[in-house]
């Protein structure tokens, strides 16, 4: 892949062992960019295939898999986020898919997406305390009725 | 007195058990093992099952298939206290008689007799079309051994001990539009 | 009539209903026989499938991976195990890939008779739902046999498969391919130039080439709007790229093109098994895996597989940190986006289509809420 056209939105390729290629970019250019790739032709990514999160210990990462169905190529974009409060821009005017992603993410691990039309919770029930994924999340709501800890 | 009573009994309950009309209430994979005996090679119908009701209000028993979720919990014990009396719980796979593959999950409830109470728990993962019938077979068994001059035991036993929590999904409470019933008058927000 | 006499009506179809899709909640409005605005309400089946992974190891992780689609079983197995193959190196012999082929190819048939199945009876015609649980069964024989179970058959492991396969096996699998082929002639005659069935299905629920590409639709959706993309051919994986086979296209993308795209699939499907049974008779071969299954520790890295499973494009993240347990586990299924375009096909079309488009989208709910 052509690497030279994209120098203006400062990327960085990542190259780990026993892993994928991915182009690390900042928070801010991140919208710019991936409209960038999908209007070109000569990239022409015009699907988003999945949205991951993962939280490391000390930050989040969002991983962007994009993929081009004339040209047969797949690629992801990665985007660091600070652990405290983390929050970047959403893409849904890029990409209309994005939509239950971003939701998705919101619900299970906390992380804010400006500009999204309606963000809400979608797999926990309306009163939830909590973001289920995160890896110092304890699992004890006492409120239900049914719970072990009050029938105890 | 007894003795008029045991052949009232016989035809009373022999009516009924060879009856059962069940309720669909597939969530999971169990369901797929439950339409399955509805089909042309484990058929249902020649054990009295003939319909499958879609409304809680025709149906006299629910067998829960499938795993329940802290969100699905509230909805599920809506559509039992729906039913009418008498009625009867079949739980369904490893999920729903004790939590099954999922017990360490935050989001599962860990057998559904803390929510409604059971009368035949049928464990496999997923059971199969055999086993289901096998437990059919047990509550008809079941049903024949009851007697009507002790009705309301069964019916005490057949009553859920826990309330809805008011901030369960079923009806949006506050849409602020006109929800129009036919045919029927009178105040139903708290029976719907 | 006046202005004032209209009103609109918000109905609730609850996440208990007849139909046999799962529990999908959909809160809708309509006014007169007009659906003016739908909204889904999901999570009611959400079992925190990836929180579990990092609790457990990798052995004791794949049973459970059956449960994310459990009408594809094999498929998701098959995701999971192809991540992990490569991210610890693990090579896999080719009489191992023939066998993957031959019950993935099975699981596909299977899943799309079923879906034909309770597509028709949610259409009002009971007929066919027997026609095709017959046929169910007769597969579902096939795999009790060989693995056991009927619905989550746990008989992939990480490197090759439980136990070998025997030729009486592969004999029974020729001659139900001999009797199949009919069966499918037979669905068609009643179905497909049905006058009832013509006009509930052309021309309803249309996904144009843009708007599939907006909202990532995959699998059969996608190739019914004209975009041929199917990740067998894509990146073939397996041993997909020695056996002849063609995608199934259609041009209009609507629901009478899903339909006739779902059964050229099944015919497809028909045409690999019997290539893969015919190399498996001929050519012999290891299948037991040489790796501690237990003992597995992953080396640090991540690796995404794709599967074209029948529903759309499945793909499985694994993050290993060099532990025994996976770090981050993540499920891309198709029926998730698929559930995502409903309201906008719902918003222009009238209430008795609501069943008729829900249907051919083909989704199953724990694929959504994993």
């Amino acid at each position: 892949m052509n690497f030279e056209a994209l120098q203006n939105f400062d990327i960085q390729v990542i190259k780990q062992e026993n892993s994928f290629d991915k182009i690390r970019v900042d928070k801010s250019n991140l919208v710019d960019l991936l409209s960038f790739l999908k209007n070109n032709a000569e990239f022409d990514f015009d699907t988003l295939l999945s949205l991951i999160a993962i939280d490391l210990k000390d930050s989040f990462e969002l991983i962007y898999c994009v993929y081009s169905t004339k040209l047969n190529t797949q690629r992801q974009i990665s985007v660091l986020l600070d652990r405290n409060l983390p929050k970047v821009n959403s893409i849904v005017d890029v990409y209309k898919s994005a939509y239950f992603d971003e939701c998705e993410i919101y619900d299970l691990f906390g992380i804010n997406f400006e500009n999204n039309p309606d963000l809400k919770r979608l797999f926990m029930p309306k009163g939830w305390i909590g973001n289920p994924l995160r890896k110092d999340y304890i699992a004890d709501d006492s409120r239900l009725a049914w719970n072990e800890v009050k029938n105890a | 007195m007894n003795v008029i009573i045991s052949s009232i009994d016989f035809i009373y309950n022999w009516g009924r058990s060879n009856s059962i009309w069940p309720m669909t209430f597939a969530t999971s994979c169990c369901g797929i093992e439950m339409m399955q005996t509805s089909a042309a090679n484990f058929d249902i119908a020649r054990f009295g099952s003939e319909v499958f009701r879609a409304t809680p209000r025709q149906a006299d028993l629910l067998i829960c298939a499938g795993t329940i979720t802290h969100k699905m919990a509230p909805a599920m014990l809506k559509l039992y206290q729906q039913m009418p009396e008498p009625k009867y719980v079949i739980a369904m796979g490893a999920c729903t008689c004790g939590g099954g593959m999922f017990t360490d999950s935050y989001s599962v409830v860990k057998g559904i007799d803390k929510v409604i109470p059971v009368d035949i728990y049928l464990p496999m993962c997923p059971p199969t079309p055999a086993a289901l019938l096998d437990a059919i077979i047990k509550l008809q068994k079941k049903i024949r051994k009851e007697t009507i001059l002790n009705r309301k035991k069964y019916i005490d036993a057949h009553v859920s001990t826990l309330k809805l929590d008011e901030e369960s999904e079923i009806l949006i409470k506050d849409s602020g539009i006109n929800i129009q019933y036919w045919g029927v008058s009178g105040d139903l927000s708290d029976e719907l | 009539m006046p202005n004032s006499e209209r009103t609109r009506m918000k109905i609730n179809i609850g996440p208990q209903h007849p139909s046999t899709h799962g529990v999908l909640r959909l809160v809708l409005e309509l006014e007169g026989e007009i659906i003016k605005s739908c909204e889904p309400v999901i999570g009611y089946l959400h079992r925190g499938m990836e929180k579990m992974a990092e609790n457990r190891t990798y052995l004791q992780y794949l049973p459970t991976v059956d449960r994310v689609d459990y009408l594809s079983g094999f498929f998701n197995s098959y995701a999971f195990c192809d991540a992990v193959e490569n991210l610890a190196k693990i090579e896999v012999s080719k009489r191992t890939k023939y066998i993957r082929v031959l019950t993935l190819e099975l699981n596909r048939l299977a899943s799309h008779l079923l879906w034909l199945g309770t597509y028709m009876l949610d259409l009002g015609a009971t007929t066919p739902l027997f026609y095709c649980f017959r046929d169910r069964e007769i597969i579902l024989h096939l795999f009790e046999e060989l693995t056991g179970q009927r619905l989550m058959y746990n008989y992939y492991t990480f490197g090759g498969l439980r136990h070998e396969v025997s030729s009486d096996w592969l004999n029974k699998v020729k001659d139900f391919v001999k009797i199949m082929p009919s069966r499918i002639n037979d669905y068609e005659g009643i179905i497909t130039n049905n006058p009832i069935f013509v006009a509930r299905a052309k021309g309803v629920g249309i996904i144009s080439k843009n708007t599939a590409l907006q909202y990532s639709m995959t699998g059969p959706n996608l190739r019914a709007s004209g975009i041929n993309v199917d990740f067998r051919k894509q990146k073939p994986y397996l041993v997909y790229g020695d056996i002849e086979f063609d995608t199934a296209v259609a041009q209009n993308g609507d629901c009478y093109d899903r339909y006739n795209v779902r059964i050229e699939e099944m015919r497809t499907c028909l045409k690999i098994i019997s290539q893969c049974v015919d190399w498996l008779l001929v050519n012999q071969g290891e299948v037991l895996s040489t790796v501690k299954q237990h003992l597995l520790k992953v080396p640090e890295g991540e690796y995404i597989s794709n599967v074209e499973a029948p529903r759309g494009l499945c793909s499985c993240y694994v993050k290993s940190d060099g532990s025994s347990n996976p770090y981050r586990v993540k499920w891309r299924t198709g029926s998730y986006y698929s559930v995502q375009i409903l309201p906008k096909l719902l918003i222009v079309s009238m209430y008795p289509d609501l069943m008729t488009i829900f249907g051919s989208l083909d989704v199953i709910l724990p694929e959504v809420d994993r």
